[in-house]
């Protein structure tokens, strides 16, 4: 036992437990999306602005920027959802996992407090790069190197804290060497690996989502097609491959008694894990079918849905991990459960009412003529 | 007392202080420039003035910055600060109010998709479709106040929901309706403010007249409304929290009535400006209004803060972490053995002892030295003294939550900030009686306000105060612990000037 465990909230929680989970789960799988699309958005248009800037054949650089330009453009939006759809885990996070949560992030508090600094001013560049980026000189390049320096920093600091969370026998020492807040998580084993692991992702999930874009330009032959179908499979591809590794780096550096449950210790944890290791794989082979194929949106469009599934399948694993961590410690179940059922109705009426709003207003955006 | 305390140089209060303050400044003016955008545009497009509606395009994107960029991202910062200086409270709000944020949530994201959509739609939209985008935008702005002022206001008047239970009680409590009126108007001054911005910017052109009076309209309308609001919140309020503004706790007092000169000095200039001389009023004058509006903001929201001490939820949870119904569990094993996140020291050492004391039980309202620091303010005590108080700190004039310490822990608390940097060791003679009152009674009792001292020794002589010294302790009154000359110098002080004042108070 550790004594620093602080204990569950006298309060309760005001309504069951798995229903806060499947909301966590929910909105942070979308914040996972969002923030890939947004990471590696940013990523792969720094990289096309640096061969723009760079390369002196006239077409590729004319291509080059067309990429980077379009990612670009979706940069501030991506932001504004990233961070709306991280206010929601956030606050599912503090209802069931609070005692950690607060905790780690009081040891850790100044590079907590930073990320606020950091949001504003990557989002503030990214408007800058939307708004002033057609021009391809080396001030923009800074620029875009900024908003990529930028989230990097965010992501690590998140990750930092996420995995102070989960290891309450490392609070005493690094709380009563120093109470003021200047702890990281860089002496756990799996903080490096965990961290490449979201990173990697968000470049194979960008591209998964570019050669979706690419395919349907192809469909409805826009410009551009062909390339980004292309370019998209490859920052799909290779990163993916890739995650076997880094992937199964955390995984070993996880502790024993964090690891065996997902590898045959604990049945449905077991099964979520293997299907999510599986599903890519499926996926990569359909995405390379997609690119000898005739017609490939089909194609490309199952990959992705595949994708997506492995996505809620890591997602579930991550939570696993975290529930067998911290098993020593804390289960959902000690949570006394007051619900406030009206409450909980009012939202689940006002989500479908927010749905719809916000589906009507894009869809009128996207249908209104382009400038 | 559950979580740990963050060991910052300075008052956790100012950190909170700053982000919220410019967090909920910006959120105002978020809801209420809402409101501004949509009918100013409407009003443009009915009177069919192409140059209106271009300033109105051009305001819409400075809006757009500062409500999503620096709202939303210090809204975030609100969150991770709250969590951070006090966990216990943050976590105690988001067990009773959830749903609530989640409510609130999803107003927050279709809010967040309309700002976008009116801002990047100028050009794509129809009229009816940009102005039904406008609208949905301030409606969903608007109504995550109404949510988010639940749950403030529930901190200082959570009414029934203390005996009840019952989230509906704790957000519809008794101050709800007049701070979401207080909010909703000061929203709609606020955006008039801002509007001034626009008004006396380069891209205002020939409108610059009238765009002026009209943002100077909007303006002093929600500054004149909210102020009303405010008179009945002020009447809803907890008596105790209205006392603290009248002496028992000076700083709120200064800060009270500060609060409507600066909002009056606001409304002339705004009047004398742009109102009545827009023709000589510009971007300085505008710098100054907005600056007075995050002033008297400040003010505000420094008072409702204020006034809810030492509660974090009234007569809930302390603003130290304790909950009430902890107090006698506290009482019997003392702090540290209560207490988690505290180093286990050796019960000898009393100065480590003191130093994690100080942590769990004061460092979320104090330094050890600044703004609202502890060095200081022992300054001039002996350290017998000062245990002798930290004993007593609920019936001290400043709201502080009861000791629940030992004695020895009292101790302990008192060596370790008595050997703060600046604290003298030796104790000087005070110069004169009135100085000796300000050290051994004022920080309870008060002339003629608070705990009048003149009334507790109505018709006492000198020499009875004297006599009276030797044998004051109570549980709560500290013993007399100074030496025999100050003793005699206050006795005679208070003998001939108390009794005096109090006469001519009469
Ligand atoms: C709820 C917040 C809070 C907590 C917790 C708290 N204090 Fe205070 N304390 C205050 C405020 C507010 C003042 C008045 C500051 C001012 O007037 O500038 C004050 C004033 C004081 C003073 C000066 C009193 C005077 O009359 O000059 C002392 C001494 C003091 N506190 C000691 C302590 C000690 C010791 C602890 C920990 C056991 C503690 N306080 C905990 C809020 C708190
Ligand atoms: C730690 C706070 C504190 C300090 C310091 C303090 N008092 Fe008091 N005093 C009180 C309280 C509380 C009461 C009771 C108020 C009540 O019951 O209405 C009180 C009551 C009194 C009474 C009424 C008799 C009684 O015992 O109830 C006298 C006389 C008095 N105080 C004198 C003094 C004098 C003189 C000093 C300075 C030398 C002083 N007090 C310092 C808190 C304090
Ligand atoms: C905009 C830049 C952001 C990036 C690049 C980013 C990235 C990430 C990453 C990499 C993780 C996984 C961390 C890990 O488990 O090791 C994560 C988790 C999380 N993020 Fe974000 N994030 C961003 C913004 C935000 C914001 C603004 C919030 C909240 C307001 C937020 C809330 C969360 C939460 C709550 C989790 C953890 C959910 C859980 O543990 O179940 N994120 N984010």
């Amino acid at each position: 036992m550790n004594g620093l465990v602080p204990g569950p909230d006298p309060l309760g929680i005001p309504g069951p437990a798995w229903l806060f989970e499947s909301l966590l789960h929910l909105t942070f799988s979308l914040h996972l999306v969002l923030m890939n699309f947004l990471v590696g958005g940013a990523v792969i248009s720094m990289i096309e602005r640096a061969r723009a800037w760079r390369s002196g054949d006239e077409a590729e650089t004319a291509e080059s920027r067309r990429l980077a330009r379009w990612f670009e453009k979706r940069l501030p939006t991506a932001f504004a959802l990233t961070v709306t759809f991280g206010v929601a885990p956030l606050l599912f996070l503090q209802t069931l996992y609070g005692p950690f949560f607060y905790s780690s992030s009081v040891v850790m508090a100044w590079p907590w407090l930073w990320i606020i600094p950091l949001l504003l001013v990557t989002y503030s560049l990214t408007y800058v790069l939307s708004w002033k980026g057609q021009d391809f000189g080396g001030w923009q390049m800074i620029q875009s190197v900024k908003v990529v320096g930028g989230l990097l920093l965010i992501a690590f600091v998140i990750s930092n804290n996420m995995g102070v969370g989960l290891r309450p026998e490392a609070w005493a020492a690094k709380y009563f060497a120093n109470a003021s807040g200047l702890h990281l998580n860089l002496d756990d084993p799996s903080f490096w690996p965990r961290l490449l692991h979201f990173m990697v992702a968000a470049l194979g999930v960008t591209g998964m989502i570019l050669a979706m874009v690419g395919s349907r330009r192809l469909d409805r032959e826009q410009p551009d097609g062909a390339r980004w179908l292309q370019l998209g499979a490859l920052w799909y591809l290779l990163p993916t491959a890739f995650q076997i590794v880094t992937g199964l780096w955390w995984l070993i550096s996880l502790p024993r008694e964090v690891m065996m449950p997902l590898l045959g210790g604990d049945r449905p944890a077991t099964i979520v894990f293997m299907v999510a290791m599986t599903l890519p794989l499926l996926s990569m082979v359909t995405m390379v079918f997609a690119l000898r194929a005739r017609r490939s949106f089909p194609l490309v469009h199952l990959s992705s849905w595949l994708l997506g599934l492995t996505l809620v399948g890591m997602v579930l694993t991550r939570d696993a991990v975290r529930r067998n961590t911290l098993a020593a410690h804390f289960r959902l179940q000690d949570l006394e459960v007051m619900p406030q059922w009206s409450m909980a109705l009012a939202f689940g009426g006002l989500f479908v009412v927010a749905l719809g709003v916000v589906g009507w207003m894009t869809r009128i955006y996207l249908n209104g003529q382009r400038d | 007392m559950h979580y740990p305390v963050w060991d910052l140089p300075f008052a956790h209060g100012l950190l909170i202080a700053v982000i919220a303050v410019i967090h909920v400044f910006i959120a105002h003016i978020a809801v209420g420039g809402g409101l501004y955008l949509i009918v100013t545009e409407t009003l443009a497009r009915q009177r069919q003035d192409p140059v209106l509606l271009a300033i109105v395009q051009s305001h819409s994107r400075a809006f757009l910055l500062l409500s999503l960029v620096f709202g939303a991202m210090t809204g975030v910062g609100i969150w991770f600060t709250i969590g951070l200086i006090n966990p216990t409270g943050t976590s105690a709000l988001i067990h009773t109010f959830v749903w609530a944020w989640t409510i609130e949530w999803c107003f927050f994201f279709m809010e967040i998709v309309a700002a976008l959509v009116y801002v990047y739609g100028w050009d794509r939209l129809s009229a009816r479709q940009h102005q039904t985008v406008g609208w949905i935008y301030f409606i969903a702005a608007w109504f995550s106040l109404v949510v988010i002022n639940g749950i403030i206001s529930f901190q200082l008047t959570p009414g029934p929901w203390l005996s009840t239970r019952n989230v509906f009680d704790g957000f519809f409590n008794p101050t709800y309706w007049s701070s979401m009126f207080i909010r909703s108007f000061w929203a709609i001054g606020l955006a008039g403010l801002f509007g001034l911005w626009t008004a006396t910017g380069r891209e205002a052109g020939s409108r610059r007249i009238w765009l002026q009076r009209y943002s100077a309209v909007w303006s002093l309308v929600g500054i004149a409304a909210a102020s009303l609001a405010v008179l009945w919140w002020w009447r809803k309020i907890p008596e105790t929290a209205r006392e603290l503004t009248r002496g028992d706790m000076p700083i709120a007092t200064v800060v009270t009535q500060w609060t409507p000169i600066a909002v009056a000095v606001l409304a002339v200039i705004v009047i004398l400006g742009p109102l009545l001389f827009p023709r000589r009023s510009g971007r300085p004058v505008t710098l100054l209004v907005l600056g007075l509006g995050l002033f008297c903001f400040g003010l505000g929201e420094w008072v409702r803060e204020g006034v809810r001490k030492p509660w974090i939820v009234q007569d809930y949870l302390y603003v130290n972490g304790l909950r009430a119904d902890e107090i006698d569990r506290f009482r019997e094993g003392g702090i540290l053995a209560n207490a988690r996140w505290t180093r286990s020291v050796a019960a000898t050492d009393s100065l480590a002892l003191g130093r994690e004391l100080f942590r769990v039980a004061c460092q979320n309202c104090h330094a050890r030295s600044g703004y609202n620091g502890l060095a200081s303010r022992v300054s001039g005590w002996e350290p017998q003294y000062t245990t002798a108080l930290i004993k007593r700190i609920e019936y001290l004039r400043r709201p502080m939550p009861p000791w629940v310490g030992t004695a020895d822990e009292a101790r302990a608390l008192a060596l370790y900030l008595h050997q703060l940097p600046g604290v003298p060791s030796e104790v000087a003679l005070p110069a004169d009686g009135r100085a000796a009152y300000e050290r051994r009674c004022s920080p309870c009792h008060s002339l003629g306000g608070f705990r009048d001292l003149g009334e507790y020794i109505e018709g006492m002589e000198s020499e009875e105060i004297y006599e009276f010294m030797e044998y004051m302790e109570s549980d709560y009154m500290p013993p007399f612990t100074g030496s025999d000359r100050e003793r005699q110098l206050l006795a005679d002080w208070l003998g001939q000037n108390v009794a005096r004042t109090k006469e001519v108070g009469r």
